[in-house]
This record gives C-alpha cells, sequence and structure tokens, in this order.
C-alpha cells in the first residue's frame, strides 16, 4: 500500500469535500471522538487534531466550540482544507517522528482513521515499533496531566491493534480500547481512548472526574456483560482488566465494547494452559474425524478421486513407525 | 499559522533536543523565530471569542509570546501578566488579537538552538524532518 502521504493525492483529497458519504462518516467519527474525550462541560478546550486532513474533524471541533491545531503529513489534504477555509491551524508533519509541540499543551487530542498508519513501512528507514513508541511519548508529552486522547483507528489485525495499545501503555497512558457496533461488518469502529497521567485533571475539572468515577461501575458492569456476549474473536476480553478503565466510565455508552488495555490476568494464563494441555490428550479428536469425513464428501460430490471410508479414517498416525 | 501556534512549536530534529535542555529546565530551541518574507505576515480581524481567550491565557508561554511579539514589533507586552488579568476584558482582547489575528502566511521557523529553518508554504508549516535528523 502507498504512504499516507502518497495515498492521500489530489483526486483522494478531493473526496473529502466531494463524496457526501465521507463527509458524513467521518463527521460521526470525529463526534464520537469528542464525545469519549469526556471535556469538561461548558468549557472552551484547546485540542489536538492528529491527522486532520481537510479538517472535517476540525468542523465538529469548532463546532461544539473548541479551539484546535491540526497535523497532517498529506499536503494535498492541507491544501484541501485550506480551501474550505479550516477556522484551526494546520501543520504539515509526520506522526511517526514525534509531535513538534512543547509540553502540556492541549486539554485533549483526537485523531480518526490516522493512527494505523503507523503500523506500517513505508519507507526503507520506518521502523513501525520505534515509530509507534515516537508518537506516543511525544502525544503524553504534549497533553495535560488528566487530558485524553481519542484516537479512531481501522486496524489491520489484532497484532496492529496490540502493537498500538501496548506501545500506548508503556508511554504511561491509561484507559482501553472502546468498540462500536461490535456484530456490524460496516460499521463497527475502534476508539483508542486513552488518559494521560492520573484521572484528575489539573485544572477545574474535579467535580466532573468524581462524577465519571461513580458512573464508572454502573457502565463497567454493563460493558462486561456486552463483551461476553459478543463473539468477537480479535480481542481479548479480561473482566480483571475491566476494573481498569474505572475513570473512562462515563464516556462509554451502551452501544460500546470496552476493552482494557493491560497485562493479561494470571487466571487467563490458566485458561490457555489448560486448554493447551487439552489439546495434547487430544479432546478434540471427534471434531476432527467429522473434519475429515466432511471434506471427503465434498470431494465425492466434486467428482475427485477420494479413498473410502474405514475405521480408521480421521485416526491419529502412531508417533514412530517401527 | 498563528502566533497561539507558534507558542507550541518546538524543534523535533534529535541532535537538537538532546542538547537543548538547560540546568534551569529551559529550552534553548524555544521558541522558534519567525522570519516572515516580504509581506509574509498577514493580519486578519477575527471576533473576540472570550471563552476561548480566557482558557488561552495560562497556557501561553508569555516569555515566548512577549519574545516572538518584540522581535515582529507587532505589540509591546508587560514583563509578566498583570494581576486580574482574566477578568479584564480590554487586555483579553489585545492578547487574543495578538494570537489569534497574526498570520504568518510565507516565510520560516527558525530554531534559536540548532538553526533549523522549518519553511512555512501558505500558512502551512512544515515540520516534516530527514531521515538523519530523527
Amino acid at each position: 500500500m502507498a504512504p499516507a502521504e502518497v495515498f492521500y493525492d489530489g483526486t483522494e483529497a478531493k473526496k473529502y469535500t466531494s463524496s457526501s458519504r465521507i463527509i458524513d462518516v467521518q463527521a460521526q467519527m470525529a463526534h464520537r471522538c469528542i464525545e469519549l474525550m469526556a471535556l469538561p462541560p461548558g468549557h472552551r478546550c484547546f485540542i489536538l487534531d492528529i491527522g486532520c486532513g481537510s479538517g472535517l474533524s476540525g468542523e465538529a471541533l469548532s463546532s461544539a466550540g473548541h479551539a484546535w491545531v491540526g497535523t497532517d503529513i498529506s499536503a494535498d489534504m492541507l491544501t484541501v482544507g485550506l480551501a474550505r477555509g479550516t477556522p484551526g491551524d494546520t501543520l504539515l508533519s509526520d506522526m511517526g517522528q514525534g509531535l513538534p509541540f512543547r509540553t502540556g499543551s492541549f486539554d485533549g487530542a483526537i485523531s480518526v482513521s490516522a493512527v494505523q498508519w503507523l503500523c506500517y513501512a513505508t519507507q526503507k528507514s520506518h521502523q513501525p515499533y520505534r515509530r509507534i513508541r515516537a508518537f506516543f511519548a511525544s502525544l503524553y508529552r504534549c497533553l495535560k496531566r488528566g487530558a485524553r486522547a481519542a484516537l479512531q483507528i481501522y486496524p489491520e489485525n489484532a497484532a496492529h491493534l496490540e502493537m498500538l495499545s501496548a506501545a500506548a501503555a508503556k508511554a504511561g497512558f491509561r484507559g482501553g480500547l472502546v468498540v462500536d457496533f461490535p456484530n456490524s461488518t460496516k460499521a463497527k469502529k475502534y476508539y483508542l481512548c486513552l488518559v494521560a497521567g492520573s484521572g484528575e485533571r489539573d485544572d477545574s475539572a474535579a467535580a466532573a472526574t468524581s462524577a465519571a468515577g461513580a458512573a464508572a461501575g454502573a457502565a463497567a458492569g454493563a460493558s462486561a456483560d456486552s463483551s461476553s456476549s459478543a463473539s468477537d474473536g480479535d480481542l481479548k476480553h479480561s473482566d480483571a482488566a475491566m476494573e481498569a478503565t474505572d475513570g473512562m466510565g462515563s464516556a462509554m455508552t451502551s452501544s460500546g465494547l470496552v476493552v482494557a488495555m493491560g497485562r493479561r490476568s494470571s487466571s487467563d494464563f490458566e485458561k490457555r494452559r489448560r486448554s493447551r494441555a487439552q489439546d495434547r490428550v487430544g479432546a478434540h479428536a471427534p471434531a476432527r474425524k467429522e473434519w475429515v469425513l466432511r471434506k471427503k464428501e465434498q470431494r465425492r460430490a466434486k467428482g475427485l478421486p477420494t479413498r473410502s471410508d474405514s475405521k480408521y479414517t480421521g485416526r491419529r498416525r502412531p508417533d514412530r513407525i517401527t | 499559522m498563528r502566533l497561539v501556534t507558534q507558542n507550541l512549536l518546538t524543534c523535533q530534529v534529535k541532535a537538537c533536543m538532546d542538547t537543548a535542555a538547560t540546568p534551569d529546565g529551559g529550552f534553548l530551541s524555544y521558541p522558534l523565530k519567525v522570519v516572515p518574507d516580504a509581506g509574509g505576515l498577514k493580519q486578519v480581524a477575527s471576533p473576540f471569542d472570550e471563552g476561548v481567550a480566557k482558557s488561552i491565557l495560562p497556557r501561553l508561554d508569555w516569555a515566548a509570546l512577549r519574545k516572538t511579539a518584540a522581535e515582529l514589533g507587532v505589540a509591546a507586552l508587560p514583563e509578566e501578566v498583570p494581576a486580574g488579568a482574566e477578568s479584564d476584558a480590554g487586555f483579553l482582547r489585545s492578547v487574543y488579537a495578538l494570537v489569534f489575528d497574526i498570520h504568518l502566511e510565507e516565510g520560516n521557523l527558525l530554531c534559536p538552538h540548532c538553526g533549523r529553518a522549518y519553511p512555512v508554504r501558505k500558512g502551512v508549516p512544515n515540520m516534516l524532518l530527514r531521515d538523519d535528523e530523527m
């Protein structure tokens, strides 16, 4: 795949002003990010928009009454943004090189469909792990303590998701992953919700935080239910880790599925050890035999040469031929 | 790019960041010096927003803003933020106009420590680094 600065060229960038569907989806995700940032109500805040592109997410921020600064790596997208007349300032900057802001600059950060680009090495010099680490370390630095970042991502697979959330945890962020519409293929969206430093904001938002803490208990309970009912194979759900979402409770709605990041609990290890032990003694043997029989049946239906079934079909071979 | 953004930006060159810290906790690579091209500085009046002005005031690095404003010759600011500035509408208005209305359209941002120039074109600073600068 082409790197972001090449992918978002003139023609791709134009879609972000002409296609009403793209505009709609982007605006929805931006509003959701703003909601997940859980800014203290009634405050005018200063927000960083990572991967601001043509400024669609910036418009959502402005309409919510916040000032913002955006960064993007695609000059074409920024040009489109300038033509639209974005109310915030924009910078041409590669997030994998670190964000060029001084410490404690922002009350929060949002990002719509940008951070997953860090997972790809599109140039010879790119090392995804290093770039992801540089990004999260600089993001942590430029946020105020207690500020939140809501990053909407399109992870290609579970490994990418793991890579991003592990790097965020390593940089010092607390928080977790919110999955909206977990049972829909198309509308399913991942949001990495991060809190920089302790849960207490260092400005006059202590009241908001304590209210969030009170709501957290109920929200955590609700989300634990939804995670057990959703059959999402990509993600590891851990009840113990769920408690780590504490302060984020207020930001999560019941439509979202919450997965806290952090270390896997010891009971998880126990479960995995047990399932491996079962594999060894052949606990799944009947399933294997059925599978072989089904496959043979399929081959016969296609008219392909197939051995007839016998009592030996689907059995394990002896370990060693003597 | 407006002065409020300039007030946040630092040089990201690794060799510069590694040597820029001073013993008293300051940074030699901050603030980036604004060097406008001829006619590259523009003043666009925007509607005053008191809420934003109040929230931005404690965020600004006052010494850096004062230095930049003096270098550009756009405003003479007091050495420190005057007491009770938050409720002084006139003062808020002047600071708001300074940080939000002055746009650098064409020019450069210079790191005062390593001398790296970040070009600003059509109001967008190019902060991309070369591989050997990271």
